[in-house]
C-alpha cells in the first residue's frame, strides 16, 4: 500500500512538473520579447540621440539590456570592432540565429530581428528612426501574440500535467 | 633624416604595408590584394581608388598604376582587377563603421576621416532637400587618400618664423596644389605647441580651425596627427565662425587654418588680428604676384600682416622650400641653395 501511495505521487509529480516546463516555455517567450524590445530601445537611443557608431553602441545596449538577451548586442559588437569584413546584417543574422538556437524564440521572432538588421546603419537618421519605429510595432504585435498564446496554454498544460498524472494513477494503480 | 629618432608614429615594421587603418576599410578579398602589395611600394601610395566597374587604381609618385588580382602595380589597366559595386558598397559601409546616420554631416561634404587621419572622398548620386545637399546614395567611387604625416620637416625653418622666447610671426605659406603645405603648416603647429629646447622657445597655447580635417586629421574627435600638446582643435568647422569661437572662449595665443581665401575669412583674420593673436596660415598660389590678384587675400597682403612668408614647390621634389620671405620688406631671408638667381619663385 505504502508503495502504491510514493509510486502514485511520483508520477503525479513527474506529470505536472512536465506540464509546468511546457507552461513555462510560453512564459519565456513573452519575457525574451519584452527584454529584447528594452534592448532594441536602449539602441535606438545610442543611435539617433548618441549617434555613436553602431559597434560601439551595441556594446553598450548590450551592456544594460538584459542578460538573458545581451548576447544578442554583445556578439554582434565584437564581431564588428574585430573587422573581419562581414557586414552588419551578416553579423547580426548570425548572433540572433546563435542566441535563439537554444531559446524560447519562434521563427517569426527572428525574422523580425534580421529584417531589422538589413536596415540598420545603411541610411540617414530619418530612416533609422523608421527602422526603429518599424521593428518596435513588431515586436509590440508579437508580444500580443505571445501574451495570448501563454494565457490559452498555460493553464492547460499545467492542469493537462495534473489530469494525465491523475488517469495514470488511476487505471494503473 | 635626423628626425629618425623623433617618435615616428608608424614603426617600421608597419612600413613593409599599407597601413593597417586603410586596409581595415576594405572589403576582405581587395584586403587580400593589397596584403601583396609589393612593400617596396606600399610607403610611396599616395591615394587608391575604387570607381565602380573599373580598375582598381592607386597613385603614387605622380603617376597612375593598375593593380592586378594578385597585387602587382601595372602601367597600364589591362589585366588589371576590376571593382564591382559590391566591393565600394562594402567599403563603405566599413569606413563609415556601418553607421551612415553618424556620419550624415560628413557624407554632405563629400569626404570621411577615417582612424589615423586618412580621408576618403566619396562621389555618387547626390540627393538633395530643396537646393542644399541632404545626403549622397549609390556611391560609385571612393578616393582613399593616405595621410603621412612627416614629423620634423618644419625644424629646419622654425628659427626663422620665432621671435624671441614666447612669440611667433604671423605666417602665410603661399604653394601650389600638392607641394605639402598642408604637412609643412601641420608641422609648424606642433612645433609652435610643444615649444622648441634648441631655439630656447616654450610652447604656445594653439588654437586650429580645421574645416576639412586634413590639418589634424581628428577621428571621433582625438587627432590622429601630432600637432602639439597645446593644441585646440575645432574639427570640422567653417573657418571664419571658428576663429571667433576660439577668439572667445579658448584664448589661444596663435590660430592656424587652412586656406584662407574667402571674404569672411580676411574678416575673422582681421578679428584676430586686433585680439592680438598670431596667425599661421596657407593659400593657394604659385608666386607672390598671383595671389596679389586675389581681391580679398590682396588686402590682406597690402596690409603688410604677414611678417613671414615661406613659399614652397614642388621642385626639385614635393615640399621644398624655395626661399622665405620678410613679410614688410618683401625680401628673402632664406632660399633654397640649389636655386640660381634669377629662378626665384615670387620675387
Amino acid at each position: 500500500m505504502v508503495i502504491k501511495v510514493v509510486f502514485s505521487l511520483v508520477i503525479l509529480i513527474a506529470t505536472s512538473s512536465i506540464g509546468y516546463i511546457y507552461a513555462s516555455r510560453y512564459n519565456h517567450r513573452v519575457q525574451q520579447l519584452r527584454h529584447i524590445l528594452h534592448g532594441i530601445q536602449l539602441l535606438e537611443t545610442e543611435v539617433l540621440y548618441s549617434s555613436n557608431p553602431l559597434p560601439e553602441a551595441m556594446k553598450r545596449a548590450g551592456e544594460r539590456s538584459h542578460p538573458s538577451v545581451s548576447g544578442i548586442f554583445l556578439d554582434t559588437a565584437q564581431c564588428l570592432y574585430s573587422r573581419k569584413g562581414l557586414s552588419l546584417s551578416e553579423a547580426w543574422n548570425n548572433a540572433v540565429e546563435k542566441h535563439a538556437a537554444h531559446g524560447p524564440l519562434q521563427d517569426i521572432d527572428q525574422e523580425v530581428l534580421m529584417d531589422f538588421g538589413k536596415q540598420l546603419g545603411t541610411s540617414d537618421k530619418d530612416n533609422q528612426k523608421k527602422n526603429f519605429h518599424m521593428v518596435t510595432l513588431e515586436l509590440q504585435k508579437q508580444q500580443l501574440f505571445a501574451e495570448e498564446e501563454r494565457s490559452k496554454n498555460e493553464k492547460m498544460c499545467r492542469s493537462l500535467g495534473i489530469l494525465a498524472g491523475l488517469a495514470i494513477v488511476i487505471v494503473f494503480i | 633624416m635626423n628626425h629618425a629618432k623623433d617618435k615616428n608614429f608608424v614603426s617600421r615594421r608597419e612600413h613593409k604595408q599599407l597601413r593597417k587603418e586603410v586596409l581595415d576599410i576594405l572589403p576582405i578579398h581587395l584586403r587580400g590584394i593589397f596584403e601583396q602589395f609589393p612593400p617596396e611600394y606600399a610607403d610611396a601610395v599616395e591615394e587608391i581608388r575604387l570607381r565602380g566597374e573599373r580598375p582598381l587604381c592607386v597613385s603614387m609618385r605622380n603617376r597612375d598604376y593598375y593593380i592586378d588580382g594578385r597585387g602587382m602595380p601595372l602601367s597600364h589597366p589591362a589585366g588589371a582587377y576590376q571593382v564591382k559595386k559590391e566591393d565600394i558598397e562594402k567599403a563603405f559601409h566599413l569606413l563609415t563603421d556601418y553607421s551612415v546616420y553618424a556620419l550624415e554631416e560628413e557624407i554632405r561634404n563629400g569626404f570621411i576621416t577615417i582612424k589615423g587621419g586618412h580621408r576618403v572622398g566619396l562621389s555618387g548620386r547626390v540627393v538633395l532637400n530643396g537646393s542644399s545637399i541632404r545626403t549622397m546614395k549609390e556611391i560609385s567611387g571612393l578616393n582613399i587618400r593616405i595621410s603621412k604625416q612627416k614629423l620634423g620637416v618644419s625644424d629646419p625653418i622654425m628659427k626663422y618664423l620665432v621671435q624671441g622666447t614666447r612669440q611667433v610671426y604671423h605666417t602665410l605659406i603661399v604653394s601650389p596644389p600638392q607641394c605639402g603645405k598642408t604637412t609643412l603648416l601641420r608641422d609648424i603647429i606642433r612645433n609652435v605647441s610643444n615649444g622648441m629646447e634648441s631655439l630656447n622657445f616654450q610652447g604656445l597655447k594653439v588654437g586650429v580651425v580645421d574645416e576639412r580635417s586634413e590639418i589634424c586629421g581628428s577621428y571621433q574627435g582625438i587627432p590622429q596627427n601630432d600637432v602639439g600638446i597645446r593644441t585646440d582643435v575645432l574639427d570640422a568647422c567653417p573657418k571664419a565662425d571658428g576663429i571667433m569661437m576660439l577668439i572667445r572662449s579658448m584664448s589661444p595665443q596663435v590660430i592656424a587654418t587652412d586656406e584662407v581665401g574667402k571674404h569672411e575669412d580676411v574678416n575673422a583674420v582681421e578679428e584676430a588680428l586686433h585680439a592680438g593673436i598670431k596667425l599661421l596660415t596657407t593659400v593657394h598660389g604659385s608666386s607672390l604676384e598671383e595671389i596679389r590678384k586675389r581681391p580679398y587675400l590682396r588686402g590682406i597682403l597690402e596690409m603688410g600682416v604677414f611678417e613671414r612668408i615661406i613659399l614652397l614647390s614642388n621642385l626639385p621634389r614635393v615640399g621644398t622650400i624655395q626661399a622665405i620671405l620678410d613679410g614688410s620688406r618683401q625680401e628673402p631671408i632664406y632660399k633654397y641653395a640649389a636655386v640660381r638667381e634669377g629662378e626665384f619663385i615670387g620675387d
